[in-house]
């Protein structure tokens, strides 16, 4: 039960819930992670599996999340513990649902690390460059990018104030004063608000850079392959082989299920804060829509291509087995460097669309544990927002602290920000379509529907998406558990790193507990054993 | 860039365009839009 401050929080717009729950799908990797995974899986071949998954695997999970989230909060409650609760029927859905909170709240802490670096390089495009010189050799290029980036975020050795990152740490000071601002003016004024300009803002900046890089024609006519067409094939060129391989479907499901933020919290948050009445489908196909925009339509025309013109078939081997950060802040400044004097111009719209494509989903990471903290404790949104910044700014502390080689935030990546939200969305959609069941969850996101879920997707809610999710999670646990267990078992870091995550579990738990006995006493229908009091 | 390239490219980006010019077309001409909380009338 919500504070009744809280209970008078609603979206303003329809616009404005769809652009803030895009703005929370859009992020890094719709512009660094895709067109790599494309790329390396078959080009323009991967968009079979990949659609298949947004149409079977994203977008039916991200209805069901709309609907449980609109749903329980026509009960009353905003936290994804409390909502599972009612969808699961259940204490075993509730304290499940603790991974709702704990994956936006332990993300933040390197989210908005990540987050500082981008600002870091559009403030050095700014005023001048990051010291990457075009005259040399390819590999010294590569080189200075590399030493700038492990300078700026810390690489080199732990310790906030040693290795270069104090300037890092002030970002992040701004990054995260930003971002508790926002979502301390609440969802209307703070994060719709935001998003209702910064979503249009981070199109307009996708756009410039495309258009330079689509203009860019063969800047060195002696390498003449070597042009923008030739770029756009790289990306986009078929290899059908590769669809015979089960590791291109599973990237491609990975990649939608990463890039619509379903399985994070966040939707199901959002959208308690909608009404009885409320449109849930259309919403949540127009937000997953946008994404595919910002991902399809920018990601995969913007990076791979212009890496290419520059550097070439050989180097781009290199760039893309760098993965997401080594091609965003190691290839493409190297990129920028090429483009002579309007390099730093586009070098610094580049980092400030990803630093909007970031906070956008850094302010929707917040909210989810904000709305528990209120729910669970009974607290002010002032009170929950105090407990919330001193847990984020520990967190966050400890990420920026032990930061030699990224291993401290990489391992809350891997078991949070990719292991648990498997778990979390195969808990949702269990608890959708079998527990409350899916004809009923169906006339509920019916409900106030201006575009009806077409009826067979009762029968792919129900069997495929969880087969599906289930084959997709089994083949990733076979893949990385093994390696990630053993990497954990030998690196006191990583060791450090998961010993966070479960103590952020514990406290999850115990406010769960205390946050049943709230809601019980209040006469609240936490076993969802009746239908909403509306 | 081969001719299967660009069939891929252009229908990948119709359909991700389509789709989403289609779903805020039918979002900004439905009737019904969420009525605004009082916090935003009150300023």
């Amino acid at each position: 039960m919500s504070s009744s401050s809280d209970h008078q929080q609603q979206w303003g717009t329809r616009v404005g819930v769809i652009l803030a729950v895009a703005g929370s799908a859009v992020g890094l990797g719709n512009f660094l992670r895709f067109p790599g995974q494309a790329a390396a899986n078959g080009g323009g071949a991967f968009m079979i599996p990949y659609f298949c998954a947004l149409l079977f695997l994203g977008i039916p999970i991200g209805w069901a999340e709309w609907t449980m989230g609109k749903y329980g909060g026509r009960k009353g409650f905003r936290s994804a513990p409390a909502i599972l609760g009612v969808f699961g029927k259940g204490a075993v859905a509730r304290y499940l649902g603790v991974l709702g909170v704990l994956v936006p709240l332990a993300v933040s802490f390197y989210y908005t690390y990540i987050e500082a670096w981008c600002l870091g390089y559009f403030w050095h495009y700014l005023t001048g460059g990051i010291g990457v010189d075009a005259a040399a050799p390819i590999a010294e290029q590569t080189t200075s990018a590399a030493q700038f980036y492990s300078e700026l975020t810390g690489r080199a050795e732990n310790g906030i104030m040693t290795g270069g990152t104090f300037e890092t740490f002030i970002f992040w000071v701004i990054t995260f004063g930003v971002n508790i601002w926002l979502v301390f003016r609440g969802i209307s004024k703070g994060i719709e608000k935001f998003c209702s300009w910064a979503m249009p803002a981070m199109a307009v900046c996708a756009l410039i850079v495309l258009g330079r890089v689509l203009t860019l024609g063969t800047p060195d006519p002696a390498f003449p392959e070597q042009n923008v067409i030739n770029g756009l094939g790289y990306m986009w060129n078929p290899n059908f082989e590769a669809l015979a391989n089960p590791q291109t479907w599973l990237a491609a499901a990975g990649q939608i299920f990463f890039t619509l933020s379903v399985g994070f919290g966040v939707i199901i948050n959002y959208a308690a804060y909608l009404r009885k009445n409320d449109d849930v489908v259309l919403s949540g196909l127009t937000a997953s829509a946008t994404n595919e925009v910002f991902e399809v339509g920018f990601g995969g025309l913007i990076t791979l291509t212009a890496a290419f013109v520059f550097l070439g078939t050989t180097n781009m081997i290199v760039a893309v087995q760098g993965g997401t950060f080594g091609l965003g802040f190691n290839t493409l400044p190297v990129v920028f460097a090429h483009m002579g004097v309007f390099g730093n111009f586009i070098g610094a719209v580049w980092f400030f669309m990803l630093f909007l494509a970031a906070i956008t989903s850094s302010i929707s990471m917040y909210q989810p544990s904000l709305a528990f903290f209120q729910e669970a404790l009974g607290w002010s949104r002032k009170h929950a927002t105090t407990l919330m910044v001193a847990i984020c700014v520990g967190g966050s502390f400890l990420v920026m602290y032990y930061s030699k080689g990224g291993i401290f935030w990489s391992t809350i990546d891997d078991w949070v920000g990719t292991f648990l939200i498997f778990v979390l969305a195969m808990v949702q959609i269990i608890c959708f379509s079998w527990v409350f069941g899916v004809k009923r969850g169906i006339e509920e996101a019916h409900l106030g529907a201006q575009l009806h879920i077409p009826h067979f997707y009762r029968f792919i809610m129900k069997y495929v998406t969880p087969t599906y999710l289930l084959v997709v999670f089994v083949a990733f646990c076979w893949q990385n558990l093994p390696s990630w267990l053993k990497s954990v078992a030998d690196e006191p870091l990583r060791q450090g790193a998961v010993g966070l995550i479960l103590a952020v579990i514990v406290m999850l738990v115990v406010m769960v507990r205390v946050g049943e006995r709230r809601w019980r006493a209040a006469g609240l229908d936490l076993d969802g054993t009746r239908p909403p009091d509306d | 860039m081969t001719p299967l390239g660009w069939v891929f490219l252009v229908c990948s980006l119709g359909f991700v365009w389509g789709l989403m010019i289609w779903s805020f077309h039918r979002v900004l001409t439905a009737p019904g839009e969420i009525e605004k909380p009082p916090d935003m009338l009150g300023g």
